[in-house]
């Protein structure tokens, strides 16, 4: 279980996250959705202090982390109970595959290379890369790329796999097979917190829908909620432009 | 005088026999700079408390002496207090005679770390942010980011840089004549003592210099071709992610 309490985030004068509260129960697949420029992004990167927030309280599994004054070794343990699938998939470059989807459970978790090896070729059999292993990232497509991504997460087994945008970097054809991928490890059971614009994976897959504006969280419920009864103002604006032609009487 | 390449040979033949002395004068320094230069650079990148501001004050200061000026007065900075205490210690003289070359690698060692920093953090920057938040997601430490991902990517892309800051410490080395180590400069002016044939004896070092200045190009070009071909990605892929 995940929960952020009362999260505060300025960059300068320019305040991006205005107190979030929010919790993520152990399975959950949870959406965050909204505008660009609304905190989604920044949110998701607090949640392992790639940024860190000003003020507020991350408590993940039976670790409780005060934003404000988190030690390196508070952060250390953070990470290793998480994992993050990004927008431009910043796989190793000096690295193949199997080697990206290695590193952090061998320099990471100090665990045996065999063992190491053994669990990063199911990580990537179950990404559909079995015969990819030797690949360097210049090798591969995006979307192989962001799957080896996502191998490299789940490898980890962490508490919540975090997406950021995972398929806004790909073309079209590509965003496919990612989100195929995404959908098969939700039906693991992983925890995951997932920022994207993609609405029909959105309703597909989420459990839980988030919709944050200018910092905030403006509305959360089941999809269906969300997208065919939106009670804010600002949540039908959004999804009209989103989804025009969406019919909300169902 | 009339020009006589006779004179040439003989000033080259002696001057060959100082090649190991301008290697040692270019090598060690090269070797010290990558080392501290890089140490230097990882500590500015990451805002170290102390040494980067340090390094932020220091660095500028260094880069705008001429190496020529920095010998100088490295000389006297180090002989002064080493004149004392051999007289002290009462060493022998053969240690006062033989420290001239010394206080050159020291001087130039020195330069090299200031100008290799540069060199390293320049090619530190080609790495992208986003593979040290990928080595922090996996739960990785800044030093393992650096060592396992980040170093890696980052030594294909200075090798070039570093063949030519090799040649210039090369060429750079011939300025220790002034403070009377002999090298490759001074051993081919020592026949011109002699024989007053200074044009011969300069051409003679320039033949060396040119030398071995294009056998370290021809080497670093070997090796940065190796470097493409086994290390996919680094610079080629970050570019290709910008295209994306």
């Amino acid at each position: 279980m995940i929960e952020l309490k009362n999260v505060h985030k300025a960059f300068g004068k320019n305040t991006v996250l205005k107190g979030i509260n929010l919790k993520v129960n152990k399975g959950e697949v949870v959406v965050i959705l909204g505008p660009s420029g609304s905190g989604k992004t920044t949110l998701l990167r607090c949640i392992n202090f790639l940024e860190s927030a000003d003020d507020g309280e991350l408590i993940i599994g039976d670790t409780k982390v005060d934003f404000k004054n988190a030690t390196s070794k508070e952060i250390l343990a953070v990470r290793r109970r998480t994992a993050m699938v990004f927008q431009n998939y910043n796989l190793f470059n000096n690295m193949n595959a199997i080697e990206n989807v290695m590193e952090g459970l061998v320099t990471g978790r100090k665990m045996p290379i065999g063992r190491a090896r053994e669990i990063a070729k199911q990580a990537l059999d179950k990404v559909g890369l079995k015969d990819k292993y030797e690949a360097y990232p210049l090798q591969l497509s995006g979307g192989q790329q962001q799957r080896v991504g996502i191998a490299r997460a789940i490898a980890l087994n962490p508490d919540v796999i975090l997406f950021d945008e995972p398929t806004s970097a790909l073309d079209p054809e590509l965003v496919g097979e990612v989100l195929s991928v995404m959908q098969a490890v939700a039906k693991e059971g992983i925890t995951m917190i997932v920022v994207t614009h993609e609405m029909s994976f959105a309703m597909d897959i989420a459990q839980h829908i988030i919709f944050m504006a200018d910092g905030n969280i403006v509305e959360e419920g089941s999809p269906k909620d969300i997208f065919t009864n939106p009670k804010e103002k600002r949540t039908k604006q959004f999804l009209e432009r989103i989804l025009p032609r969406w019919n909300y009487s169902i | 005088m009339v020009f006589d390449f006779h004179y040439v040979i003989t000033s080259f033949i002696t001057a060959v026999h100082y090649i190991p002395v301008t290697l040692a004068l270019s090598l060690i320094p090269l070797f010290i700079g990558i080392v501290f230069g890089t140490l230097i650079a990882v500590c500015r990148k990451f805002r170290i408390r102390f040494i980067a501001p340090l390094a932020d004050i220091i660095i500028p200061v260094v880069k705008g002496i001429p190496l020529v000026l920095h010998l100088f007065i490295m000389n006297f900075l180090i002989l002064k207090p080493f004149d004392l205490l051999a007289q002290y210690y009462a060493w022998a003289d053969v240690i006062r005679f033989m420290d001239k070359v010394y206080i050159a690698i020291i001087a130039i060692s020195i330069y090299a770390v200031i100008i290799i920093s540069e060199t390293m953090r320049s090619a530190l920057m080609s790495v992208s942010e986003g593979q040290y938040e990928a080595c922090y997601s996996v739960g990785l430490t800044r030093w393992q980011a650096l060592r396992r991902v980040v170093l890696p990517q980052v030594f294909p892309v200075a090798i070039p840089v570093l063949g030519n800051n090799l040649i210039g410490l090369i060429k750079g080395s011939s300025v220790v004549y002034l403070i009377t180590v002999v090298d490759v400069m001074n051993g081919a002016l020592t026949t011109a003592q002699i024989n007053y044939r200074f044009l011969e004896a300069y051409i003679a070092a320039a033949l060396i210099y040119w030398g071995i200045c294009l056998l370290t190009e021809r080497l670093f070009a070997v090796w940065e071709n190796h470097m493409k071909k086994y290390q996919l990605g680094s610079a080629k892929n970050n570019l290709r992610q910008e295209v994306l």
